[in-house]
């Protein structure tokens, strides 16, 4: 982790890898569908995901709303920069809470096929800004949102 | 699968993470307004001797998108910077990520964050953080911190020229 006092900023890289039970072509639908993305990518049963936007092509912009089911206080936009189908998806996310940028990050999701299964690489650059705890923020959410991801190919 | 498909679109990037950090004798509002003029910007970040430049298009704006192909002069390739600005907070943070593409195949992507802060009597420090995915080979993270170092150095030269 670089924290830099000097900087209202932290910056900080989180890798994640899974390997699924299902092959790459199935693992990246389960990225494309928006309806699976609200099943799987919500981290807790009492949190909550809705779309305003989702645009799911190279220069598109998906704009989310998550948080709790009450307060969904979180605005997501994610601007897609690079899709390789079955094999690599690369966005870019900004996340604002109550109208305040909280976070910025560089996401790249990997496919590779692990025989019969996919290994997923979830690579995360984050910069966080004005305190830490949005990392930790990414690192729980994500952590439980890959997990639920699992589920999907049971 | 071409043999041209493996070794660009399918190679898996590496990931790198570096900080610049510059002192100007001028203040944040005048090294933000040489981002934020459209031909200040012009000057010191887009135009370079050799570099004959297309299709360049910008949209300073949160959510706003800059575009631009440039090509070395008598080179075969081009290349391209598409640039979404994804928060600007005059004249003390812009929050960008861009994509560098050569022929049209993306060579990396990366955050960039560029804060300024008030510095001595009247002065500005910026500090330059660039967090990217890249696709060529392991001299691609201090090539790219020294393509940055380079504009940096245009900017201060943009900054003392026109006052």
């Amino acid at each position: 982790m670089t924290t830099d006092t000097q900087t209202r900023m932290l910056h900080d890289t989180i890798v994640m890898e899974r390997t699924y039970n299902a092959s790459p072509a199935r693992v990246f639908a389960a990225w494309e569908s928006v309806e699976a993305r609200l099943r799987w990518s919500v981290p807790f049963p009492e949190a909550g995901a809705a779309y305003d936007q989702a645009e799911f092509k190279v220069g598109g912009l998906d704009i989310m709303r998550c948080g709790h089911k009450d307060d969904m206080r979180y605005l997501a936009h994610v601007r897609y920069l690079e899709i390789l189908p079955d094999r690599r998806i690369v966005m870019a996310e900004r996340v604002a809470e109550c109208g305040e940028i909280r976070a910025a990050s560089l996401i790249t999701i990997e496919f590779e096929p692990a025989g019969k299964a996919t290994k997923q690489t979830v690579t995360m650059q984050v910069s966080a800004f004005d305190g830490s705890d949005m990392l930790d923020g990414y690192s729980t959410g994500w952590t439980a949102a890959l997990d639920n991801l699992a589920k999907e190919f049971e | 699968m071409t043999k041209e498909m493996t070794s660009t679109t399918l190679t898996r990037p590496h990931f790198g993470t570096f900080t610049i950090e510059r002192k100007y004798r001028h203040s944040p509002t005048r090294v933000f307004g040489a981002f934020e003029d459209t031909e200040a910007h012009y000057r010191w970040f887009v135009s370079g001797e050799g570099w004959e430049i297309d299709n360049w298009k910008r949209d300073f704006r949160d959510g706003g998108r800059d575009y631009g192909e440039f090509r070395p002069s008598g080179h075969p390739s081009t290349f391209a910077n598409e640039t979404w600005h994804l928060e600007i907070t005059k004249n003390q943070r812009i929050v960008d990520a861009y994509t560098m593409m050569m022929d049209g195949k993306p060579m990396s992507h990366s955050l960039a964050v560029i804060e300024l802060f008030p510095d001595g009597a009247g002065g500005c420090r910026l500090v330059y953080t660039e967090q990217g995915a890249y696709y060529g080979d392991e001299q691609d993270v201090k090539n790219r911190k020294a393509g940055c170092e380079e504009l940096f150095g245009k900017l201060d030269e943009e900054l003392r020229k026109h006052a």
